[in-house]
C-alpha cells in the first residue's frame, strides 16, 4: 500500500525550478531516504507534500487522499521533526510536548501517556522541567522530535533532524527512528549525509538540482555505476610498467597513481584485492598499508553529477 | 489557552513594557510632580490685583473682593496695591488681571495667558456693577451678595470653561496607560510570528497540524488581550491606589476606553506581523519603535508635542491611535458631555477594524513558506 504519491511535482521560485517534474512512491513502512546536497530541492520537496509550499505543478497524494491545505483528516496522522528546532522558549519540555501533542489530541489523559511516552522514548524524561535554553544542542534536537511524534503518527517526515547533533545524540535519533519504523510508521527522511542514510533507509532516492537522480535500495542504485570496488595501496615510486601490468588484471578499469598511492577502481569481479597483493609480492614492490572500499552513495552521487554529496 | 497565557507571561521582555516600564514612569511623574501638584492646590486660586481709591464705591467693591479672597474655596488671590506694582506683578504674569476701581466706576487690564480666569473676572466685575445698585439701597448686604455672586461665578466658571474640576497632570497618567494599550502590539505580533508557517517553524508546526490555524491565532490573541488588560488594569490601581491620582468620577469609561486600546493595540501588531515581508528581529523592532514614537506624539514624554502637532500637521494627530485614545481620556477630563468620547471610541473602533481587514488580506496569503 501506498503512504505517499508524488507525480511531476514542479515548483518554481520566478526562473529557478526548485523541484523539476519530481515523481516518488513511498509504500507504508518503509524507511525512505530523500539524499542530496544542499540546495537539491529536498527541503522543498518536503514543503510541498506537507502544504506547506504552493507547487507550480503536479499531484501530492498521502494515505490514498489529494493533500491540501485543509487536510485536516491526512495531518492527524502526519508528524513532522522539522530542520529547525521548532518549540517555545517560554514553555518547559513538558509544557512544549504537551502543546503540540494537543494540536492532535483533546484527551488529556491519552495525551498525558503520549507525552510520558515520547519523554521516554527521546530519553528526556529527567529533562522534563528544564525550559528549552537550559537544553544542549543534542536534547533540544530529541525535544524537537519528541514534539514531532508524541501524536503517535503513522507518516512521520524527519527534515534533516542530526544537523549539529553530538555523535551520541546522533545515534540515539537514528535507534529511535529505527524502533519508531518498528512500530508501524512509515517514515521520510531527509538529509545530505550519506552514511546515516545508508545505515537508516531501506530506500532511497538521491536528489540534485530537484531532479531524482537514482531511486531505489542501497544496493539497486550502487549497481547504477561502474566502480563496484576501489583498492587503495600506500606506495612509494610505483614504475610505470607495473602501473600497466595492473590495468591488464581483470575488472580493473581505472588506476591512479601518486608519489605515495595507487587507487585501482574495479568494474564487478570477485578476489579483485587478492589478485593485486599476488601481482605486487610476485614482483617484490614493497607496500605498506592496503585498503579495499566498496563504492558508497557518494560514488554514486560523483559518477552521476560530477561532484560530491558535500559540494 | 493555558499555554498560550503561560507563553506571554513568561516573556519578560514584553512585560517589562506593559508592567514595570509603565510603574516606573508613573512613579517617577509621581515624584517629578509632586511639588507642583500642591503648588497647583494655590493656582486654583485666580491670582488678581486690585488698585482703587478711597470712594464709597471702591470701599463697597473692596469688601466684597475680601469676601471672595478668603476661606478654603475662595474665588480669588488678591492683592491690594498700587498701579505701578500692580502693573508689574500683570507684567511678570504673576497675576491673571488688575481690576481698578474708582470714583469713575470699575475698569480691568488682563493678560493674554490665561482666558478663562479673565473671563471669570469679567463675569465677576459685571455682575458687582449690576448688583452694585442692590447693595446701595440696602436691599441686601454685602455677605448676601457675596454669596449670591459665589454660585453666580462658579456657575460661570464651569460655563465659560467647560471644564470639569480636575488634576491638571493627570492626562500625563492618562498617556501611561495609553501606552500600556499600544504595547499590546508586541504581544499581537509575536502571536501572528509563532503561529504563521511564512514567519516561523513554529507556525509551520502548527500549519502541518489538524487544527484550523484561525483558532489557534484567536486564542494567542485573546491571551495576548487578558494579559496586556490585566496589566493595564495592575498600573491603573498602583497610580490610583498607591500613588493617589485622581482619575475622577469618570474610571468605568476609563476602563472601556483601555479596553478598546487594548483592541486596538493588539490589531495593530497583527496588522504589522502580516502585513510586512521583514525578519521577526526588524518587525518586533519596527513595533516597539512605531509605538514609542505614537506615544511621543501624543505628549507622553512632553505634554505640548499634540499642540505642536495640531498647529504644524493636524491629520497626524487624528492618524495616530495613540493620540485617538489620549484624546479620549482627555476628554473625560475636560468636557462634561461623552460625545468626544465617543467619537474617539468611533475612530479607535474602526482603525482596529481596517488593521483586522488588511491583516485577514495578507495573513491568507503568509501561510507558506514560500513567503518566508
Amino acid at each position: 500500500m501506498v503512504a505517499v504519491k508524488i507525480d511531476k511535482l514542479v515548483k518554481r521560485y520566478g526562473e529557478l525550478i526548485a523541484v523539476d517534474h519530481l515523481s516518488l512512491s513511498i509504500k507504508k513502512g518503509e524507511i525512505f531516504g530523500l539524499l542530496g546536497p544542499n540546495g537539491s530541492g529536498k527541503t522543498t520537496t518536503i514543503n510541498c507534500l506537507l502544504s506547506l509550499l504552493a507547487y507550480t505543478k503536479g499531484d501530492i497524494e498521502i494515505f490514498g487522499k489529494p493533500m491540501s491545505d485543509s487536510s485536516y483528516d491526512i495531518k492527524k496522522d502526519i508528524g513532522v521533526v522539522m530542520q529547525n528546532v521548532a518549540v517555545f522558549d517560554e514553555l518547559t519540555v513538558y509544557e512544549n510536548i504537551d502543546y503540540f501533542c494537543g494540536l492532535y489530541i483533546k484527551d488529556k489523559e491519552e495525551r498525558k501517556k503520549c507525552i510520558e511516552y515520547a519523554l521516554d522514548f527521546t530519553g528526556l524524561s529527567e529533562f522534563k522541567k528544564y525550559y528549552p535554553k537550559k537544553l544542549s544542542g543534542g536534547l533540544l534536537r530529541r525535544l524537537n522530535i519528541a514534539c514531532g511524534i508524541a501524536h503517535k503518527p503513522s507518516l512521520i517526515i524527519f527534515d534533516e533532524p542530526t544537523v549539529a547533533v553530538d555523535p551520541q545524540s546522533r545515534n540515539k535519533i537514528l535507534e529511535g527512528i529505527k524502533e519508531l519504523n518498528k512500530n508501524g510508521a512509515t517514515i521520510i527522511y531527509t538529509s545530505h549525509y550519506m552514511e546515516e542514510v545508508e545505515q537508516l533507509c531501506t530506500r532511497i532516492a538521491i536528489m540534485d538540482k530537484g531532479k531524482i537522480i537514482a531511486t531505489g535500495t542501497k544496493e539497486e542504485i550502487k549497481k547504477m555505476i561502474k566502480n563496484t570496488e576501489t583498492i587503495t595501496i600506500e606506495t612509494i615510486s610505483f614504475p610505470k610498467e607495473a602501473q600497466a601490468d595492473i590495468r591488464q588484471l581483470p575488472h580493473v578499469y581505472a588506476l591512479e597513481c601518486d608519489d605515495e598511492k595507487i587507487v585501482i577502481s574495479f568494474e564487478g569481479g570477485n578476489h579483485n584485492l587478492l589478485r593485486v597483493l599476488e601481482y605486487m609480492q610476485k614482483n617484490n614492490y614493497s607496500f605498506g598499508r592496503v585498503y579495499s572500499e566498496l563504492p558508497t552513495l557518494n560514488d554514486v552521487f560523483l559518477e552521476i553529477t560530477g561532484k560530491t554529496l558535500r559540494d | 489557552m493555558k499555554y498560550e497565557l503561560l507563553k506571554i507571561l513568561r516573556k519578560k521582555q514584553d512585560l517589562f513594557w506593559i508592567l514595570a516600564f509603565p510603574i516606573i514612569l508613573s512613579t517617577l511623574f509621581k515624584i517629578a510632580f509632586g511639588n507642583l501638584y500642591e503648588n497647583t492646590e494655590v493656582f486654583t486660586k485666580i491670582p488678581i490685583a486690585v488698585v482703587s481709591d478711597e470712594s464709597m464705591d471702591s470701599v463697597i467693591f473692596q469688601n466684597v473682593v475680601e469676601s471672595l479672597s478668603q476661606g478654603d474655596n475662595a474665588m480669588f488671590d488678591t492683592t491690594f496695591t498700587d498701579n505701578e506694582s500692580a502693573e508689574k506683578m500683570l507684567f511678570e504674569n504673576d497675576i491673571d488681571a488688575i481690576i481698578y476701581s474708582d470714583i469713575d466706576g470699575i475698569k480691568m487690564s488682563v493678560t493674554k495667558k490665561n482666558g478663562g480666569n479673565q473671563s471669570i473676572v469679567k463675569s465677576f466685575t459685571d455682575s458687582f456693577i449690576a448688583g452694585k445698585s442692590v447693595i446701595e439701597s440696602g436691599k441686601t448686604d454685602i455677605s448676601e451678595f457675596v454669596k449670591n455672586m459665589n454660585s453666580e461665578i462658579s456657575y460661570n466658571k464651569e460655563v465659560t470653561a467647560n471644564r470639569k474640576e480636575n488634576d491638571p497632570y493627570v492626562t500625563y497618567f492618562y498617556n501611561i496607560i495609553a501606552m500600556i494599550c499600544i504595547f499590546a502590539s508586541t504581544l499581537g505580533l509575536a502571536v501572528i510570528n509563532e503561529s504563521t508557517a511564512a514567519f516561523s517553524d513554529k507556525g509551520a508546526r502548527i500549519s502541518v497540524s489538524p487544527v484550523k490555524r484561525s483558532s489557534v491565532i484567536l486564542k494567542g490573541l485573546i491571551s495576548a488581550l487578558i494579559v496586556n488588560y490585566a496589566c493595564m488594569l495592575v498600573v491603573l490601581m498602583y497610580i490610583l491606589f498607591v500613588l493617589k491620582v485622581s482619575f475622577g468620577d469618570d474610571i468605568h469609561m476609563v476602563l472601556f476606553a483601555s479596553f478598546i486600546g487594548t483592541v486596538m493595540g493588539t490589531g495593530f501588531g497583527v496588522f504589522i506581523g502580516s502585513v510586512l515581508k521583514v525578519s521577526r528581529g526588524i518587525k518586533e523592532a519596527l513595533c516597539t519603535g512605531i509605538s514609542l514614537i505614537m506615544c511621543f506624539m501624543s505628549g507622553l514624554m512632553l505634554a505640548n508635542i499634540p499642540m505642536i502637532i495640531y498647529e504644524k500637521c493636524p491629520v497626524l494627530n487624528k492618524l495616530n491611535p495613540v493620540a485617538m485614545l489620549c484624546d479620549c481620556f482627555y476628554s473625560l477630563t475636560v468636557f462634561e458631555s461623552y460625545e468626544r468620547f465617543f467619537e474617539n471610541i468611533i475612530k479607535m473602533s474602526v482603525t482596529t477594524l481596517i488593521f483586522v481587514l488588511l491583516s485577514l488580506i495578507f495573513s491568507a496569503r503568509r501561510n507558506k513558506r514560500a513567503d518566508f
